[in-house]
Parts: structure tokens; C-alpha cells; sequence
């Protein structure tokens, strides 16, 4: 249930205005990536481009052997990747049940989306408390782990997560970075970008810089967390 | 199996109650008030289509009466040139026009919604002068000699159908990915779900019963003209959809009784009407911005009534 994500030389532009400049990375099979970098870095870019949500001007995208450039958003979920996006962006109109089931949309195995609907509950119960209220009157913290919840629904092999502790307490911060940490003890891929540096390069095992549109830097998690630069930069001194 | 069993009876109990009525009240009824019950029904039936592509999917089409004439003028030429009977008419005009909705939704709706919104005005209009240069379909004089069949029963028996096959695609999980694509649809591509396709599911059954809707009015006076479906036509039905709540499919239905009778009883002021509708939706969009009913059923509305009667236990927890 996992796999090896492939980025090679992504550029992506906006009309004139390029976001990416031939990307690498690298997300290998079974650990956590983190993806650092300043506001307007082309974090978004990058994850929508995997998810096919962007079509870039060049470049690759492979999970395992399987190329994605080209596909539709749809065939990325079933090659096995899924994400949640910046923003949270729950269903406000659908109950969290509905949200986490249409997660599952591509999935046929009725009992396995079951076992899975129970396992996000059990990771995060305040929404096995509220299964049948509209997501729109969930709380900040509450639409993010059901937007983390909704991307695991369709059992991808690659979580793609772009953002989620933005806007949120420090304690429920935490507890999605310890839930986060078990999905990929279980044995997700996961590639996660964020702000909050410190706390992703906790829990990661190699880290990427992207600064406008370019790869600056990929080590090891540990390292970056003692470099001096990236201390400054992103780590506040 | 037992709910498909709840369905059929629900189905078969509308239906007797249809024909019922047909059978032992309409024949001495006012045939006014009978005039006015089956041209509400005619718009019950192209509204609830709107409803599903408009209200629930959040797509802007601004020519849904186009789909209405689609229906009517195929319905009246199987009728005059293949002698098709009615029933078999009423088919017709719907899949016809179902399979224009699927040429005007298969391209437009891969775009944003901004070109659905010009796409279907245009062909709206294009339809209709269409109609009017084609000496086959009557031209602007419009087509006469049709069959006279469109009864309350045959009307109902359409709407009663309709309303059940739409709420039980909205009840299915495919409603809820209309409503997905509605609040956001980028989000639902990203969960693997081709929204286009949705879109495009949605269009063609809403453009199915408009065609149904049409023809029933081809039906019924035995005689079409294009000026009967006008963009003013698409425009109303958009403010029924709206009025009546967007994400409902009974709030639109009960705002489309209203609007459609409406000018009945204000045939002394006929002239006012569309100052009356205006005045209407102004208050409405001060006092109710969601609809009459929102996003919610009539059945909801009632249960929680029903709830907060006096002397009812408090279901608070
Ligand atoms: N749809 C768009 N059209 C035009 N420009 C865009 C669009 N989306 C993003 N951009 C631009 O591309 C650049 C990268 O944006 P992106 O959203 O990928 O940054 P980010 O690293 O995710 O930033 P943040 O940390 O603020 O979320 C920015 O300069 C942004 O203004
Ligand atoms: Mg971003």
C-alpha cells in the first residue's frame, strides 16, 4: 500500500508568468517528505500539478513506473494518490459522512471503505461525534481532519497534503501531526508542505526547500532542522 | 428490496390518486381553475430539471425553455409527419430533447460556468429562429393541427414521474456529488470523481424532462408557437429555482406553483406582473437570500414544525 513518487524538471506556468522552473523531487516509498518554503513559493502549484489539477508545460510525474502528466485529475486518484488541499475545502452543504464517502468514490469494496470510514473515526472521534451534521458548521480544526480524512478514504499510496495546520491552534496542531505520523506508520507515502517548519521536519525523514518556483535544497529532515540558513529562514532564528 | 418495494408504492399511490382525481373531480371542476392546475404542472416539470442542474449541480443554464421547444417541436413532428400517437410523442420530445442537452453540455460544460451561462442563452435564441425560418416547423405562424391529449391525468402522470426519478437520483450518492461539484468542484475532481461527467449526467435529465414539459404543451391547445418558449421563459424558471431555494427540489416546486398561478389571480393587473415578480424577488433575496426553503425539503420543514408543535417532547438533547 505504498509507493514511490517521481517529480522530474516540472515547469508550470500562469499565463506568462512561469510558478515552477523544472522541479525535482523525490518522495520515496513508505517515509514523509516535507516541502518548505516562503508564501507564493509554488507549494500549491506543485501539489495541484501532481494531482493533475494543473497541466504543466514540461516535465514528469511518476508513481512507480506509471506516468501521470496528462491524465485527468480522476485517473490520479485511481493511480493512487490523493490530497487535501490548502484551504480544508469540505463540502459545507454535505454531513461529514457524505464528505468522507465521496472520498471513497472510486473504491468498490463496500466493506473496505467501511473498515476505513471506522478508522478515520477512530483517529479523530470528535467527527465520529458529528458523522451526520453539515461539515460547514464544523469547527477550523474540525474541517481539516476531515479534509485529511476524506483524502485517506480512497486508500491512495500517496497522501498529498498541502497546509494543515494552517489557522489552527497549537494542541490541535499536534494531534494532526501525530495522526499524520501514524497514517505513515501504517504505511503511507506522504508528502506534506508546510509553514510550520519546525514541526514538519519533526516529523519527517527528508525535506525540501522551494524558494519562487526552484528546488534550493533536499537533506535529510534532521539536517535541515540544524541548518543554520534554514533556521533563519523558516524556523525564526 | 424493501425500499425499492416503498418506491413502487409510493409511485403507484400518486398515480391512482392522479387518475383519481382525473376520473372523478376534473369532470366537474371549473375548467379554468383545470387550465391553470395543468399549466403549473407543465412548469412543475421543466422546473424540476432546472432544479437538479441549476439548484443542485450549480450550473447557470439560461436557456432551459430552448429544451422545452426541442421537446414540443419533435413531439409535434413524430405526431404530424410519422404519425406518432402522443404517449409515444411526449417520448420523443423528451429524449430529443435530452440528446440536445448532451451536444450543448458536452463541450460547454468542461469550461467554467461562466460559458454555460452565454452557450445556453445563445442557443436558446438560436433554437427559436431556427424555428421560425423552418417552413417544415411552421415557422412563426407555428405548427397547428396536433392531437389534443395533455389532460390532468397524462400531466400529473408526467410530473408525478419526474418528481420521483429526480429525487431518487438526488437521494442516490450521485446526488451528493452534484452538491459536490456545486460547492466546489475543483475539490471533488481532485477526490477522483469526473465531474464533467456529473455535469453532464445532470444536464441531459433536466434537458429530458423540459423536453417532456414541451411537449405536453404541443399537446394541449393543439397548436405551438416559438414566441411560447422565449428566453423570458428560461429567465422565469431561473427565478423559481432561486426563489424556492437552490440545494431543494420541493422549494422550487412550491415557488413554481406560486409564480405560475400567480398571474392568474393577477389577471385584473396582468400588466404588473413582472413588477410583482421583481418586487417578489427583491424581498425574497432581503428576507430569505437562500430561497423559500433553502437548501432543505418540504419534508424536513414540516418534520421540525411538527417537532416544535406545542406539548411535543423537546428532542434537545
Ligand atoms: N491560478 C493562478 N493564476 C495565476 N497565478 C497563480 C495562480 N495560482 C498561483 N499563482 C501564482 O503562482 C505563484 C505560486 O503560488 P502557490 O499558490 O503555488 O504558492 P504557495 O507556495 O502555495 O504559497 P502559500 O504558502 O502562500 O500557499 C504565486 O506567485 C501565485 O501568485
Ligand atoms: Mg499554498
Amino acid at each position: 500500500m505504498s509507493a514511490t513518487l517521481a517529480v522530474r524538471g516540472l515547469s508550470v506556468f500562469y499565463g506568462q508568468m512561469q510558478a515552477l522552473h523544472g522541479v525535482d523531487i523525490d518522495v520515496p516509498k513508505g517515509q514523509i517528505t516535507a516541502l518548505l518554503g516562503a508564501n507564493g513559493a509554488g507549494k500549491t502549484t506543485l501539489l495541484r500539478t501532481i494531482s493533475g489539477l494543473n497541466t504543466p508545460r514540461s516535465g514528469s510525474v511518476r508513481i512507480d513506473e506509471t506516468e501521470l502528466v496528462g491524465k485527468p485529475a480522476h485517473e490520479v486518484v485511481s493511480a493512487g494518490i490523493s490530497q487535501s488541499p490548502e484551504g480544508r475545502q469540505v463540502f459545507p452543504n454535505l454531513t461529514v459522512r457524505e464528505n468522507l464517502q465521496l472520498g471513497a468514490w472510486i473504491r468498490k469494496d463496500k466493506d473496505g471503505v467501511r473498515a476505513d470510514m471506522d478508522r478515520v473515526v477512530g483517529l479523530w472521534p470528535r467527527l465520529g461525534e458529528r458523522l451526520a451534521q453539515r461539515a460547514g458548521t464544523l469547527s477550523g480544526g474540525e474541517q481539516q481532519m476531515l479534509a485529511i480524512g476524506r483524502a485517506m478514504m480512497s486508500r491512495p499510496r500517496i497522501l498529498l497534503l498541502d497546509e494543515p495546520s494552517l489557522g489552527l491552534a497549537p494542541v490541535i496542531v499536534a494531534g494532526i501531526f501525530e495522526t499524520i505520523q501514524a497514517v505513515n506508520q501504517e504505511g503511507t507515502t506522504v508528502l506534506l508542505v508546510e509553514q510550520n517548519a519546525h514541526l514538519a521536519l519533526k516529523i519527517a525523514h527528508w525535506g525540501y526547500v522551494l524558494e519562487t518556483g526552484a528546488i534550493q535544497k533536499r537533506a535529510p529532515a534532521a539536517e535541515l532542522l540544524d541548518d543554520d540558513a534554514i533556521r533563519a529562514a523558516y524556523l525564526g532564528g | 428490496m424493501r425500499q425499492g418495494a416503498l418506491a413502487y408504492g409510493i409511485l403507484a399511490l400518486l398515480l391512482a390518486a392522479v387518475w383519481g382525481i382525473e376520473l372523478f373531480l376534473v369532470p366537474w371542476t371549473d375548467p379554468y381553475l383545470t387550465d391553470i392546475v395543468i399549466r403549473v404542472g407543465i412548469n412543475l416539470l421543466a422546473v424540476m430539471g432546472l432544479a437538479l442542474v441549476l439548484g443542485f449541480t450549480g450550473q447557470f443554464s439560461l436557456g432551459h425553455a430552448g429544451f422545452m421547444a426541442v421537446g414540443a417541436y419533435a413531439a409535434a413532428a413524430s405526431t404530424l409527419y410519422a404519425g406518432v400517437p402522443p404517449v409515444g410523442g411526449i417520448v420523443v420530445g423528451g429524449l430529443v430533447a435530452a440528446l440536445a442537452g448532451f451536444g450543448v453540455g458536452l463541450p460547454t460544460l468542461r469550461l467554467s460556468g461562466d460559458y454555460l451561462a452565454v452557450v445556453t442563452l445563445g442557443f436558446n435564441g438560436i433554437i427559436i429562429v431556427l424555428i421560425q425560418n423552418s417552413p417544415a416547423l411552421g415557422g412563426a405562424q407555428g405548427l397547428t393541427g396536433l392531437p389534443v391529449a395533455t389532460t390532468f391525468g397524462l400531466t400529473f402522470t408526467c410530473v408525478v414521474l419526474g418528481g420521483l426519478f429526480i429525487r431518487n437520483l438526488l437521494v442516490s450518492p450521485l446526488g451528493r456529488v452534484f452538491e459536490a461539484v456545486r460547492d466546489n468542484e475543483i475539490a471533488t475532481r481532485s477526490l477522483g470523481i469526473d465531474t464533467t461527467r456529473a455535469k453532464v449526467l445532470a444536464f441531459v435529465v433536466g434537458a429530458f424532462w423540459a423536453g417532456v414539459s414541451g411537449a405536453l404543451i404541443a399537446y394541449y391547445r393543439s397548436s405551438i408557437f416559438p414566441s411560447q418558449f422565449q428566453f423570458d421563459r428560461s429567465i422565469e424558471q431561473v427565478a423559481m429555482v432561486v426563489l424556492g431555494g437552490t440545494g431543494s427540489l420541493s422549494g422550487p416546486l412550491i415557488a413554481a406553483t406560486i409564480l405560475s398561478a400567480l398571474p392568474e389571480v393577477l389577471r385584473p393587473v396582468a400588466q404588473y406582473r413582472m413588477v410583482i415578480y421583481s418586487i417578489v424577488l427583491i424581498a425574497m433575496m432581503i428576507l430569505r437570500p437562500t430561497g423559500l426553503l433553502g437548501n432543505h425539503e418540504l419534508s424536513d420543514v414540516l418534520k421540525r414544525l411538527w417537532q416544535k408543535r406545542p406539548g411535543a417532547r423537546s428532542t434537545a438533547a
